[in-house]
């Protein structure tokens, strides 16, 4: 980050950041998890996620947009919504995200019953296409909107589930290829669904991916994930997002992620490195790989976030920002899903110390 | 067939198991049987190739789907022997341990590798399963009379539950139950809060646990 005098627009401001041209602050990304009903007293995860007309989400990012002001919106639920979608059973816990209990690519013959899901009547889908629409009209004049999906791997090792689809990829590799195939085009579906509702960002990644080697991660996860991209860049989305979680490899095949084509729109890699150093020196390898690529991410949101003191948010958030903010291509978001528990202080404490701050 | 004979078979056994090579690993535990090499001991062996991909996974070396198969592999071998190794003496007193997933959390991957660790490892190991509430893993303590309860926690919420389990297995059990934790939510200072155990990963429960029985031998 650097300097601008002039208040920026958020548009303005994630532009710039991409670019790495000065801004008048650190740009705040989405605050995650707002489809929990963080802010909506007396709603639990499960009647926001379950809600197909979208009204309870649409109603918890309000809150959240307007309490804490970010520059970015991203409409989403659960990990494994698609999943559902397609045909997985989740449970679903009242004060905290769905998790899949059964697959639904139980036998190789299952792949041909399944098909591509359509987001405006499948699953909890349809929660996510009407906010987004809600969410679109109320907030797209002033902030960039994003939604997407955990993208292919991940939507391959939820319908056949993770540790089948790891014994596909050693016994029988070409059924590995088919469901990941399958599960492409599942993504690609979806995405349509979102940009048809006015998303102008898209989003891909979760764990599953990082339970591989950088070998399997070239083999199973890269090429699937390029022709996503490639897919949302003939749609027009104008943005990428893509998460790293903190599967076992996280660290190992952070730098394959480069091979995705991140000079295609631009792109944020945020979620998992193993520290604010690690994170402003990934800032500098992907810079070589596209020319507006950003990263986010690294402040612990299970614990730092969700169970630190405010003084201990703000000097987390101080540091991290004094090692990464420099020279824009940051963009200011936790490391992965904030805890539905999570007191609202100390995401203000997060979002103000972001925004206060100014490099030394 | 000679000592060096049998010694090459077992390494080669271990090596079959650690790649996850199924007809490999059931030719070589076939011609142990057929040498009259005891079931124990070639369990031992099997256990020796998943361990040694614990350790890898460990080091990042391997990953889960080189585990996955490695596990199969050792399935397909103990299948063969494991009717002879129930009348066989067990070596020492296995620890009796339960173990399960929080309340509010249904992950189990990283549960089930630390079952299947504790089990090559030679331990009693039973396996509540996920979403467990802090009763059920007390009930089941005390019906096991277990030396050590082991909890998985992916997702934080579930950190409050561990807390209430830790709890509740103290007030029936006392200090005849010792705990150990792991998962992405857990945290080695949770566990010196707490007074208990953290693994990093499978192959580290399997070590502290050794570590914690080297201890009370003492």
């Amino acid at each position: 980050m650097s300097n601008s005098s002039k208040e920026m627009s958020n548009f303005e401001r994630v532009s710039a950041t991409f670019k790495g041209e000065p801004t008048d602050r650190v740009c705040i990304g989405w605050l995650g998890r707002k489809e929990t009903g963080l802010g909506l007293p007396q709603v639990t995860v499960a009647d926001v996620v379950r809600d197909k007309s979208g009204v309870l989400l649409y109603k918890g990012i309000k809150s959240m947009t307007e309490r804490f002001q970010p520059d970015v919106i991203a409409v989403t639920t659960y990990t494994t919504v698609e999943a559902v979608a397609i045909g997985t059973k989740d449970k679903y816990f009242a004060d905290q995200l769905p998790a899949p209990v059964d697959y639904v690519l139980k036998s190789l013959e299952d792949l041909d019953r399944v098909h591509i899901p359509d987001p405006r009547v499948d699953g909890d889908l349809p929660c996510i296409y009407n906010a987004l629409k809600r969410v679109v009209r109320e907030f797209g004049n002033s902030w960039p909107i994003s939604a997407g999906t955990v993208g292919p791997f991940s939507v391959a090792a939820r319908i056949r589930g993770l540790w089948d689809i790891s014994f596909d990829i050693m016994r029988r590799p070409w059924f590995a290829h088919d469901v990941i195939d399958f599960a492409t085009e599942a993504c690609i579906n979806i995405i349509e669904g979102w940009q048809s509702a006015g998303a102008t960002g898209f989003a891909s990644g979760a764990g599953s991916e990082t339970c591989l080697s950088p070998e399997h991660f070239r083999q199973f996860c890269v090429p699937y994930e390029r022709r996503y991209l490639s897919a949302a860049k003939k749609m027009g989305f104008q943005s990428y997002t893509r998460h790293i979680c903190s599967g076992p490899s996280a660290d190992l095949v952070v730098d394959e992620m480069a091979k995705f084509g991140l000079d295609m729109m631009p792109t944020l890699v945020w979620g998992y490195f193993k520290d604010n150093a690690t994170m402003a020196a990934k800032k500098k390898f992907f810079a070589g790989y596209g020319p507006q690529v950003a990263v986010g991410g690294t402040f612990r949101a299970s614990d730092q976030l969700a169970y630190g003191s405010q003084s201990e948010i703000a000097e987390g958030v101080t540091r991290m920002l004094d090692t990464c903010a420099a020279g824009g291509k940051y963009i200011h978001v936790a490391d992965c899903c904030i805890p539905p528990a999570t007191p609202l202080e100390n995401i203000e404490t997060f979002v103000i110390s972001a925004k206060k701050y100014r490099p030394k | 067939m000679g000592v060096p004979e049998e010694s090459a078979l077992l390494d080669n056994l271990k090596s079959s198991v650690s790649q996850g090579n199924i007809e490999e690993t059931e030719r070589n535990v076939k011609k142990l049987m057929e040498m009259g090499v005891s079931a124990r001991k070639t369990f031992d062996i099997l256990s020796a190739g998943v361990l040694h991909v614990g350790e890898q996974l460990s080091n990042k070396e391997a990953f889960l789907p080189e585990l996955v198969v490695t596990i199969d592999a050792f399935k397909k071998g103990l299948a063969l022997i494991e009717s002879k190794l129930k009348d066989e003496p067990k070596p020492g007193k296995p620890l009796k341990i339960v173990i399960g997933t929080v309340k509010g959390d249904i992950h189990n991957i990283g549960k089930n590798l630390v079952k299947t660790m504790l089990e090559v490892s030679g331990h009693e190991v039973y396996d509540l399963g996920v979403d467990i509430p802090p009763e059920v893993f007390a009930a089941k303590a005390q019906e096991y009379d277990a030396d050590i309860v082991g909890m998985s926690a992916l997702v934080s919420p579930g950190l409050m539950e561990l807390r209430n389990t830790v709890k509740q297995i103290r007030q029936i059990r006392g200090n005849k139950t010792n705990f150990i934790i792991g998962g992405y939510a857990t945290s080695p200072a949770l566990a010196e809060e707490l007074g208990i155990m953290y693994a990093k990963d499978a192959i580290d429960a399997v070590n502290r646990i050794r570590y914690f029985l080297t201890k009370e031998a003492a």
